[in-house]
């Protein structure tokens, strides 16, 4: 020991160097290579008598491994001008004698004599090709790993999408049945067709049930999945719920309760239709699996934080129960607790976990306490903000009544059920319906024929209804906007403000739900009546004359002429209708005349237009008939008298 | 007696029309401005209207705004108190504000939807109309 440290005994230095586990190379001022360890030779393949003398940069050529270009930046001539070590390196390689590229990590320092003036290089290597090889291969299994994910990424979202395509196509064909449906309930049936019918309409409409589970899955799978926030009346909604699963619940004889908190705000803010979605889950999944006993609801104010409200929902019965170990498979995508349950009771398993996918999205929790054969506690939370009152819409009834202002409507659809569905459900409130296959016909017909409202689906042959609808527009310029509704049962979020982009005016999906086109219509109607007239105010002048306040008169002579056309032409189907003693049409044409006469002040024909009207509402035909007779004397005379 | 139902809801104009056509002849109207017209050609013609029931949720113009054009109109012809046609209001919600002013301008009576047939039969008759 006492050797070393004296610095004395060479054999003892060297023995220690060549066994170190490390590559040892020391250069001197001019590169040439004075000394190198027995592990330099082992990673080099060179013998120490092949190298000592000459110059490193002939023996060893450094390589950077990641690009195989030779470093030019000599590590051993910086060290040898700067005086500073160069310190460990990972990226370099070097050629071994026998030609194997070997990956090395390396440093070097300045080796100074005792006045500190540099003498040479030594440098400290070692072979990490194992190391390297090693660290490659995990990352070209990440980056395959990364690739596989991706494209089964890929795949789920192709899948997600083809299901929502198939339920669309499914929905294609529904929509027929229950329209169909619909129309024939609309006709005289005796009890047994009427109760049959009814029972085909609630198979259909199940089996929509599940094609809408299956599409809201794939749309959160894709991820087009959003939660609205609107204001919406608690209240009203449990009632609704309570009211839809009344009838079950009666019929299989089990009570029904629910209890709301009282501290429970009425209006709340949020996406009432997906919250009741969650709660006909429960509740229907609650009756099912209850044979006798209750089932309750209830609805309390779990806590408010931040201002808004953590509701707790909860949903119990009396039912066959969850077993422990059954219970994490609930909340499952394609699960039933048991799949022997599934064909006793149905269903397609995806409700539960479409509610906890909705829980989530609501910022909330779900989750079930159960005891096999005790029934079972479906718990929900729910973040909501407190919302403001909801100003009732009126037009909820869904009688179907003739409209009162009858339209001209174009329907392009290509899918022939749907063309008589529609056609016939318009017709039977008394609007006008002209159908066109595709989009190159919607226009023709557009082109020929002014219409009120247009109802353009979006898939098409030939030409779509987004061209069709782009075509139109650009017709039109800003002068006119005919209202275009778009049809389409490929229903993804995102899908209406695309539509509305496009320049459609409102957005409706298939299957054709009557109440909705009905309230959708009588929009327009309520619309075209504004167009009519939009008057803030009015009131009646000394000769009796209705005024309107910013009642400019703007109607161009030439307007006034086609008008008086048009009254005229009208006149004449009037006069057809009274010889066919067509009520309902004379109804119509009386209407349009009143109209159109009250927009050129012919005020003698429209009055007595108006005066049919009332006569045939009265159901007095015999007056209508009179006044209508009389009907093209006035015009002549009201025609004398306007100068063009 | 001579009726004017001013009513944009089929079934309650049905429902009207059946009621009171047993005590007069009824029109119906479905908007504001029909309304109007209708008042102003039973004047035109001399065959003015002894009651009105005026939905106050009517298209185009409302009630309330009828019956102000009505009574203005009343004002300036200096028609006297006995002479100005009745007027009911139907509402189907308690549209306390709006019901409020309709008595301002000077309605006879207001009704809730759905209507009680015997109570508006009674305030009718109390009108002195039946």
């Amino acid at each position: 020991m006492v050797g070393i440290e004296k610095g004395e005994n060479k054999e003892f230095f060297q023995s220690i160097l060549s066994c170190i586990g490390d590559g040892i190379l020391a250069i001197d001022v001019n590169e040439k290579i004075i000394f190198m360890n027995d592990k330099g030779e082992e990673i080099t393949g060179w013998s120490k008598s092949e190298v000592l003398g000459k110059s490193i940069n002939e023996v060893f050529k450094l390589y950077d491994s990641e690009t195989d270009e030779p470093v030019y930046d000599n590590p051993s001539r910086k060290v040898l001008e700067t005086g500073d070590s160069v310190g460990l390196q990972n990226n370099w390689g070097i050629i071994s004698k026998e030609g194997i590229f070997k990956y090395i990590s390396a440093n070097h320092s300045p080796i100074k004599d005792s006045n500190g003036k540099i003498t040479g290089v030594v440098i400290v290597f070692r072979d990490i090709t194992r190391l390297k090889i090693l660290e490659m291969r995990q990352k070209q299994a990440k980056e395959e790993a990364d690739r596989a994910r991706k494209q089964s990424e890929a795949a789920n979202k192709a899948k997600s999408e083809f299901l929502a395509n198939i339920s669309h196509e499914i929905r294609t064909p529904i929509n027929g049945i229950i329209g169909m449906i619909n129309l024939t309930l609309m006709t005289d049936l005796n009890d047994e067709q009427k109760e049959n019918l009814l029972t085909a309409k609630s198979c259909a409409n199940a089996l929509l049930n599940i094609i809408n589970d299956i599409l809201d899955f794939s749309k959160m799978e894709a991820g087009k999945f959003e939660i609205y926030n609107i204001n919406f009346d608690l209240k009203e909604l449990i009632e609704e719920v309570m009211k839809t699963h009344a009838v079950t619940a009666r019929e299989k004889g089990i009570d029904l309760y629910c209890i709301v908190s009282p501290s429970v705000p009425q209006y709340m803010e949020g996406d009432p239709k997906r919250l009741q979605q969650i709660l006909n889950n429960l509740l229907s999944n609650a009756i099912k699996f209850t044979e006798k006993g209750k089932v309750t609801l209830k609805v309390a104010n779990d806590k408010i934080e931040e201002g808004n409200y953590i509701l707790k929902f909860s949903v119990e019965d009396t039912g066959i129960g969850i077993a422990e170990n059954e219970k994490k498979l609930l909340f499952q995508n394609f699960s039933q607790v048991d799949s022997s349950i599934t064909r006793r009771y149905g269903g397609t398993g995806l409700g539960l976990a479409i509610s906890k996918r909705l829980v989530n999205m609501m910022g909330g929790e779900i989750w079930v306490e159960s005891e096999k054969g005790k029934g079972s506690k479906f718990y929900f939370t729910v973040l909501l903000k407190p919302g403001k009152e909801v100003i009732r819409e009126r037009n909820d009834e869904i009688c179907i009544f003739k409209t009162m202002l009858p339209l001209t409507i174009l329907l392009a659809e290509d899918d022939e059920v749907n063309q008589t569905v529609c056609t016939r459900l318009l017709r039977e409130k008394g609007h006008e319906v002209d159908v066109a296959k595709n989009g190159i016909e919607a226009l023709k017909l557009y082109q020929r024929k002014e219409y009120d409202v247009i109802l353009m689906d979006i898939q098409m042959p030939e030409m779509d209804g987004i061209e069709a609808t782009k075509k139109i527009r650009e017709i039109e310029g800003e002068k006119k906007h005919t209202p275009i509704i778009a049809l389409t049962s490929y229903a993804l979020k995102g899908d209406r403000e695309r539509f509305l982009a496009l320049g459609m005016d409102e957005y409706m999906s298939k299957p054709i739900d009557i109440d909705v086109l009905y309230n959708i219509m009588d929009d327009i109607e309520r619309k075209k009546k504004q167009y009519i007239s939009e008057e803030e105010s009015i009131w009646i002048d000394e000769q009796g004359n209705l005024k309107y306040k910013e009642s400019e008169d703007n109607t161009h002579k030439e307007d006034v002429k086609s008008i008086i056309k048009e009254i005229e032409i009208l006149i004449d189907e009037f006069e057809n209708q009274i010889e066919s003693k067509n009520i309902k049409k004379l109804e119509i044409t009386a209407n349009k005349i009143k109209l159109l006469s009250n927009s050129v002040d012919a005020d003698e024909i429209k009055y007595s237009a108006f005066k049919v009207q009332l006569a045939i509402r009265r159901g007095d035909y015999e007056e209508a008939f009179n006044i209508a007779s009389r009907l093209r004397h006035q015009f002549k005379t009201y025609k004398s008298r306007v100068v063009y | 007696m001579r009726v004017l139902i001013a009513e944009d809801d089929l079934a309650s104009r049905k429902f009207l029309q059946k009621v009171l056509s047993e005590y007069g002849e009824c029109d119906i109207v479905i908007d504001g401005v029909e309304a109007l017209d209708a008042y102003l050609l039973s004047l035109k013609e001399n065959k003015p209207y002894d009651l009105i029931c005026l939905d106050i949720m009517l298209p185009k113009v409302d009630g309330v705004k009828v019956l102000k054009a009505i009574r203005d109109f009343e004002n300036h012809k200096k028609i006297p108190d006995g002479k100005r046609v009745k007027v009911i209001m139907t509402t189907a919600l308690a549209q306390t504000q709006l019901v409020n002013e309709a008595f301002e301008i000077g309605c006879e009576a207001y009704a809730a939807k759905p209507i009680d047939t015997e109570k508006l039969i009674e305030v009718i008759k109390k009108l002195s109309l039946i």
